[in-house]
């Protein structure tokens, strides 16, 4: 059942700790100010790097934010206060995906300026932008879950983020990577944000990799229940 | 109706059984103690009665069985626990401001609880940087915030200073006075003693008696002595009967006696005698 004064409070802490936390903070910005660097130093590739960094950026800070703030709370034993003060298990999630969802899209709306592009699709880049966030969530989710400590957690975090994130620039230099990122959807982030629109492809890529990490959530949270 | 009552509960883990038949019921506005040494099976059986654990047997928490605890019941139950966490980057207000968005409660009564456990000058301190004292403090902050009709406390007092302790256990008792069930477990017997309604003595998964503190005292009272130091070092036990009076006499009349005790047995000799081991183990 979801409260929204739960919804709210929830919200309100997200923001505050996210305030006071510098490495969390620093994974929202890291990806833009690097891209605007790169603006300011080859301002001509720009077409290549916005949609490399973008990618990044939807894809990498989503899942180690988000499995950054799952075992925190599994350690630190916050989330067990706040599931014995009635905050139900999709009040939780929820308020955490806004959180991350919103901030993600404020910081990534930057690369819209950068691109020096007049004919981006605006609606096309949210859309790839919303697609990339939910699913890399759902996998930070399931590696906070799983994990025992935020040590634990960044240790899978981040090589897994950095594999679905740079594969896609991989993909541009090397064929046969691209015949493999193409199943993925970090893959389909990047051609959505390169200006492709939606097709049969994009579609069922998106929705396997929604449904294989939703699967791989579901699994990995009763688990976690029988143990405890 | 009682808040807390109990039927032939069982817990194990895997082939260890933590609770073994327990039976008990706590009324309403009852301070009720679980003593009992580490690994007695307390914090399991507080465990359950909040809805952490599931049991097999019969418990039930303010007319809810704990083993179908829903959402709504925690807003009528506070826990100060062991494993309950606080967020360390956050102030001591927006921990606080946290819950009492979630229970809907105002302001004021963040800075009425904050000042009645004496954390207003600490408000604005990350709760990392709290003492283990404040933290506590802080802790029992937050679980009374939206006055629960019962509250659980797992070693409130355990490592904090005895002035700290004495703070805690006045504020328990006028929250008991205004109506709150508190079900506290400890290894602390005079905490228990002087604070407790009834109590029970909890060994190995298995309660090994129950009942009001002085009560169970009184009732194990069997050696009734009496012990005299001497001024040489000599210590004398005599029974505490019409027989030893004129020997207590002459040791008073001989100016002798250094220091004189009766024989009183606290919770924790009532311990020793029923289960051979100490609370503190």
């Amino acid at each position: 059942m979801i409260q929204i004064n739960h919804m709210t409070a929830l919200l309100a802490k997200n923001l505050k700790d996210t305030a006071k936390n510098f490495e969390v903070l620093v994974l929202f910005i890291v990806y833009p100010v690097i891209c605007f660097v790169m603006s300011q130093s080859m301002g001509a590739e720009m077409t290549f790097f916005v949609p490399v960094f973008a990618t990044m950026h939807f894809v990498f800070t989503p899942i180690v934010v988000t499995s950054n703030a799952i075992a925190e709370e599994k350690s630190k034993n916050t989330l067990r206060v706040l599931r014995m003060s009635g905050i139900s298990s999709l009040s939780f999630f929820l308020s955490n995906a806004i959180f991350v969802t919103l901030l993600t899209c404020i910081t990534g709306s930057t690369f819209i300026f950068m691109s020096h592009d007049s004919n981006m699709n605006v609606g096309l880049f949210y859309s790839a932008a919303i697609i990339g966030i939910i699913i890399s969530m759902l996998i930070g989710i399931s590696v906070g879950s799983f994990s025992k400590s935020t040590g634990a957690a960044n240790g899978l975090a981040v090589p897994l983020g950095l594999i679905l994130s740079l594969l896609p620039m991989l993909s541009y230099f090397n064929e046969g990577i691209k015949s493999v990122s193409r199943f993925l959807f970090g893959q389909q982030v990047f051609y959505f944000i390169s200006g492709q629109s939606w097709n049969k492809e994009t579609i069922i890529v998106c929705l396997i990799n929604l449904f294989i990490v939703s699967g791989l959530y579901i699994f990995l949270y009763s688990r976690t229940k029988l143990d405890e | 109706m009682n808040s807390i009552d109990i039927r032939n509960l069982y817990k194990s883990f895997g082939d260890k059984i933590v609770l073994d038949n327990i039976s008990l019921s706590v009324g309403c506005g009852e301070l009720f103690g679980l003593l009992g040494p580490s690994g007695a099976g307390k914090t399991t059986l507080i465990r359950v009665l909040t809805g952490q654990l599931k049991y097999q047997g019969h418990a039930v928490v303010l007319g809810q069985d704990c083993n179908r605890m829903g959402n709504e019941i925690y807003k009528n139950v506070g826990m100060v626990l062991d494993n309950c966490g606080v967020y360390e980057r956050l102030s001591c207000f927006d921990n606080m401001k946290l819950f009492a968005r979630i229970f809907k409660v105002d302001n004021e009564a963040i800075y009425s609880v904050v000042n009645r456990v004496g954390l207003s000058q600490a408000l604005k301190t990350p709760a990392g940087r709290l003492s283990k004292g404040m933290k506590q403090r802080l802790l029992l902050a937050r679980a009374i915030l939206h006055k629960p009709k019962i509250l659980f406390l797992d070693e409130p007092t355990s490592g904090l200073d005895p002035a700290t302790a004495e703070e805690i256990h006045h504020y328990l008792l006028e929250l008991k006075n205004n109506g709150t069930t508190i079900f506290l477990t400890t290894h602390n017997m005079e905490e228990a003693y002087k604070l407790c309604d009834n109590i029970a003595l909890l060994n190995e998964g298995k309660i090994v008696e129950y009942g009001v503190p002085e009560e169970l005292c009184r009732k194990y009272n069997k050696e009734n002595t009496i012990e005299i130091l001497l001024k040489n070092g000599e210590s004398v036990t005599l029974p505490n009967n019409s027989g030893s009076a004129e020997k207590i006499a002459a040791y008073f009349r001989e100016e002798r006696v250094e220091a004189i005790h009766s024989s009183e047995p606290n919770l924790e000799t009532v311990f020793m005698k029923l289960t051979g081991r100490g609370l503190n183990l």
